[in-house]
């Protein structure tokens, strides 16, 4: 049996996981609840995220958590660029929800390989890492590196502050509505575009966000983006899609079960224990733990 | 390429407009071009990029010409030369450049670029047929590490390319995906920086090497008769053996055991555990496999850090043994014994882990001043470390280089001595040097029970740390010698086996 430091460090190591999947599955809930936008792609632009915070501090000599601002801002407005630049033109067809949905589909699967091709070649595909914040914080028997707690320390007070924003604020009660009725967000006034347009910029920003916490910690390449996108999706059917909290919780019980499953059984099983839990929670509760 | 492109496009769209439901009427034709042309552009760009993903490239390609020289051997024998001489002779590899293999490659291609620069600044290599050195050429494509590319690759070095030899991809597991493609065309490959595994049972592999028996196939047939893949390493077996015996001598008791899920790791773990199942007196107590796209060892850490074991012996390629030793440091676990398999006697192993590297056992080699057997054609495996060191400005590693720049010594002195390009010959001349071995940096070379080069008693045909080793000690099992390299870059005559194994492994420096 594992001892209470080992104990410790696998629940540790599953904050961390579950921390950065509960960060990219905020963004995803978002898009996916308020904007119909089934974003295949969404693990591209975490992968998009840590190479530019790899990028910044090995060309740029930039401190990987002043990344988290940059590349937030700048990732961001990538999503502006391909909400008016694509998105907003499927938006502005008169067609459902899930004629809106199947399209979106198509074009992020594009997306994904646009994106993952422009970054090997660029950066090539091999595994790119970098030496930050690796001083180790020492607990009594357990220790870590500061940037693995970076992960926890980050997102979870992002999200926290993001859900209090989506609660409190005039905006973000919009966002709510269109998350549960877009017509009737409509009627009473939201300006759907500009909801739609805020949705894809702090969506991909969470998820590029994600990226700078994860290339602080594991080794990065082209092509992780779509283990990120699926444990995303699991995340947010598991704490129903639309909600923050539920995102949260979704992300922290997959990396969980991810780091505790994977202790018990092989690691060669973890994208294995993933699609098994989306099976489980699609036979149980197809709408999620937080299902209304 | 552009007909597939035009289909791909043609049926994203008809897919977009089965999906929207939306037919293009005459009075929103514009509209309909206007998104159209879109769609096509954005599935032309997915269309590309899956093609990029998916096709072959030929990534990179050294083909190096240099000018014919007169100088030596080539103004000794005139009248042969009856036939036109071609331009260079081409040797092929296909091999992970890019990819997670492409640590190890990069830094044996260092290795082959540093042998092409010697051949051919003598002019390349003497052909009894044309009378003259011809000058070399390295084809060279990048597989990414994938086996089906690689295989691809291949089959164009050997029907397009018209290669006169191959040597292998890096790895184990892709070289015995390429050895059906080399059987099937009959060209001479030499498997460089993998090890051959062509016994199932170890039993079986123990009886053939200690009685001297002949390896077949199930038919029967001797391996000559239709292997043309010919390894450069010796079989697992050895360094297995050689592992077991420092674990037995240091008193290990208790062994976790990560493995990398390729052919490397799985048959390097069933050899060591036939010694350890055999001849007892330790046991293994937990055996974890990985993908080799590892992120993280937290788990697998965990579980040897709860049980305590003496020994962690970790089957691993270079990239994933970095991870793993990274992630010991910061979780602060070290145990008593520390076996990492390939990465540690890297240029970048030392980089990355400097003093930390003290007391970590590798599979590595060393060439001691006194290894007498260890002379080619460009002198000793020590001079070869110097030049490295010369020329690229580099702690040279102890594991992969030798090997890969052996490798090309054997395929210039089996070319020399076929005195052709054919390729029949090149592969009988390679059979022939059972008896007449061919000389490398790391010994006499030949092939005489199977398709791996080993070592024989009496004949010192060996595979790493020439005339130093005992029988049974073909690889060094490197431990303390690591660090001292680490911190004394560029001794490279230091006698390896002579390093006395540190046990339990000093702590880790934080």
């Amino acid at each position: 049996m594992v001892d209470i430091v080992g104990l410790v460090n696998l629940l540790f190591g599953g904050l961390v996981i579950g921390s950065l999947y509960a960060l990219s599955a905020v963004g995803l809930t978002l898009l996916f609840g308020a904007a119909s936008m089934s974003n295949l792609a969404h693990g591209e632009f975490v992968m998009l995220g840590g190479y530019l915070a790899y990028w910044l501090f090995t060309a740029m000599g930039v401190f990987p958590l002043y990344s988290l601002i940059l590349v937030a801002v700048v990732v961001a407005g990538l999503g502006a660029l391909l909400y008016f630049g694509v998105f907003s033109r499927i938006y502005a067809r008169e067609v459902s929800v899930a004629e809106t949905e199947s399209m979106t589909l198509l074009l992020t699967f594009a997306l994904i390989m646009i994106i993952s091709n422009a970054v090997a070649w660029i950066f090539t595909p091999n595994y790119k890492s970098y030496s930050a914040m690796t001083h180790i914080i020492h607990f009594g028997g357990f220790q870590a590196i500061s940037g693995r707690l970076a992960a926890p320390a980050v997102a979870v007070p992002l999200i926290l502050v993001f859900w209090i924003f989506i609660r409190r604020t005039w905006f973000g009660r919009a966002i709510r509505c269109v998350i549960e009725d877009r017509d009737a967000a409509k009627i009473v006034g939201v300006n759907i575009g500009r909801v739609f347009l805020a949705v894809f910029m702090i969506g991909l920003a969470m998820a590029a966000i994600t990226g700078v916490l994860f290339s602080m910690i594991f080794p990065i390449t082209p092509y992780f983006g779509i283990e990120y996108t699926m444990a995303s999706f699991v995340a947010i059917i598991l704490g129903t899609v639309g909600s923050v909290p539920g995102a949260l919780i979704g992300g922290l019980i997959i990396g969980m079960a991810e780091s505790t499953l994977v202790y018990y059984l092989a690691p060669s099983l973890k994208i294995a224990i993933i699609y098994s839990i989306l099976i489980l929670v699609l036979l149980v509760k197809p709408r999620g733990i937080f299902a209304r | 390429m552009r007909s597939h492109i035009r289909r791909v496009c043609t049926s994203f769209w008809v897919t977009v407009k089965n999906v929207t439901g939306n037919k293009p009427k005459d009075e929103s034709r514009r509209k309909f071009i206007k998104y159209g042309a879109g769609a096509a552009v954005v599935a032309a760009a997915a269309a590309a990029g899956y093609y990029g993903l998916q096709a072959p490239q030929p990534a990179q390609v050294t083909t190096t010409t240099q000018q014919v020289t007169t100088e030596g051997p080539a103004t000794v024998i005139t009248t042969a030369a009856k036939t036109k001489a071609p331009e260079t002779i081409k040797i092929g590899h296909s091999s992970g450049v890019t990819g997670y293999l492409s640590a190890a490659e990069q830094l044996c291609s260092f290795w082959y670029n540093l042998w092409l620069e010697q051949v051919n600044a003598k002019g390349g290599i003497y052909v009894k047929e044309y009378g003259q050195r011809l000058p070399v050429s390295l084809i060279i494509y990048n597989d990414r590490g994938e086996t089906d590319t690689a295989a691809r690759m291949f089959e164009r070095l050997i029907t397009v390319d018209n290669v006169s030899c191959l040597w292998g991809s890096y790895g184990t597991f892709m070289s015995f995906a390429l050895q059906p493609v080399v059987n099937k065309y009959k060209v001479p490959c030499i498997a460089s920086n993998a090890a051959p595994i062509v016994i199932d049972d170890p039993n079986e592999y123990e009886r053939i090497y200690k009685e001297g028996d002949f390896y077949r196939n199930k038919e029967g047939q001797p391996w000559q008769d239709w292997n043309y893949m010919l390894w450069n390493e010796m079989s697992y077996y050895h360094q297995q053996e050689a592992l077991y015996k420092a674990l037995l001598d240091a008193g290990v008791k208790t062994i976790a055991i990560w493995e990398i899920e390729t052919l490397f790791g799985v048959e390097n773990r069933r050899e060591f555990q036939h010694f350890v199942d055999k001849y007892g007196g330790m046991e293994i107590v937990t055996h974890k496999t990985y993908p080799f796209d590892v992120r993280d060892f937290g788990s697998i850490i965990s579980d040897a850090e709860s049980r305590k074991v003496d020994a962690v012996i970790q089957y691993s390629y270079p990239g994933d043994s970095w991870l793993s030793t990274q992630q010991m440091i910061e979780r602060g676990y070290n145990p008593k014994f520390f076996y990492n398999a390939l990465g540690m006697c890297y240029e970048e192993g030392y980089r990355r882990f400097g003093a930390n590297l003290e007391g970590i056992c590798s599979h590595g080699a060393g060439f001691a001043a006194k290894a007498q057997l260890s002379k080619g054609p460009y002198g000793t495996g020590a001079d070869l470390l110097k030049l490295y060191k010369q020329r690229y400005n580099e702690v040279p590693d102890f594991v992969d280089g030798a090997i890969a720049f052996a490798t090309m010594e054997i395929l210039e002195q089996a070319i020399e001595r076929a005195g052709t390009l054919d390729r029949q010959a090149i592969y009988q001349e390679l059979l022939k040097a059972k008896d007449n071995p061919i000389p490398t940096i790391i010994g006499p070379t030949g092939w005489y029970r199977g398709p791996w080069n080993e070592k024989r008693s009496g004949t010192n045909l060996q595979n790493q740390n020439v005339a130093t080793t005992e029988p049974g000690f073909d690889v060094e099992i490197v431990a303390s010698a690591n660090g001292r390299i680490a911190n004394l870059p560029g001794l490279v005559d230091v006698d390896l086996k002579t390093a006395d194994l540190i046990y339990p492994k000093p702590p880790w420096k934080t």
